[in-house]
């Protein structure tokens, strides 16, 4: 599974690797939010203990 | 990414960069895998003031004036964080100055070589940097011979030693 994806990985364009690492920004931001969130979930039922 | 690109181009045509490189992330995506990055590292050579010290000032008004954005470290370049470092130490300046041209869509542009981004890489030292190097050797990209020039001619045999003992 890694091997195949490495080999795809290996086969991708300079352009083609720069739009996945602008998928990247889209991803990372999404679980930023998720996490701050789940955070902000927690800190509202300690605030009612 | 072109837009910066593109913009850059015209900032050295301009003559405000005399001349510039792409690093870091960017630049190692051209050759191997692409990893995680928020910005793109430019070196650069600044053109000096005629009285001498490099100014800031006229290149960051005049990327103002193409649309982008100052914010802290950072140049807005359409949708991504351009770093712009001038060209530090003597290594760096030979990246940049033997830096090979690229095509990204249709424009070329200089990236810095995968030998000098290795010793770059273990110039600076951190765990991720070693581990570049290690990417970059386990996908054939570097001219072996060429990147031990540079570590000897840019004093780096006790980093690439560091290197050997964690990857080998």
């Amino acid at each position: 599974m890694k091997a195949a994806w490495r080999k795809h990985a290996a086969g991708l364009t300079w352009e083609e690797k720069v739009a996945a690492i602008e998928r990247m920004w889209g991803r990372d931001a999404a679980l930023r939010r998720e996490r701050e969130a789940a955070q902000a979930g927690r800190g509202s039922r300690t605030d009612g203990n | 990414m072109k837009q910066a690109l593109q913009t850059l181009l015209k900032l050295r045509d301009e003559g405000l960069l005399a001349r510039f490189a792409i690093g870091g992330a960017i630049a190692a995506s051209f050759y191997v895998e692409a990893v995680a990055t928020e910005d793109v590292d430019v070196f650069a050579f600044l053109t000096p003031a005629p009285s001498g010290p490099l100014l800031l000032g006229p290149l960051y008004e005049r990327l103002r004036q193409l649309g982008a954005t100052v914010r802290n470290e950072h140049v807005i370049i359409g949708t991504w964080p351009v770093q712009i470092l001038p060209a530090y130490t003597p290594l760096v300046e030979e990246a940049v100055l033997q830096a090979p041209e690229r095509s990204f869509e249709d424009i070329r542009v200089p990236v810095v070589s995968a030998e000098h981004l290795c010793a770059i890489a273990l110039q600076t030292g951190r765990a991720k940097d070693y581990a570049r190097v290690q990417a970059f050797v386990a996908a054939g990209v570097v001219n072996t011979l060429a990147l031990h020039r540079l570590i000897v001619r840019f004093s780096l045999s006790e980093r690439w030693l560091t290197y050997e003992r964690r990857y080998s």
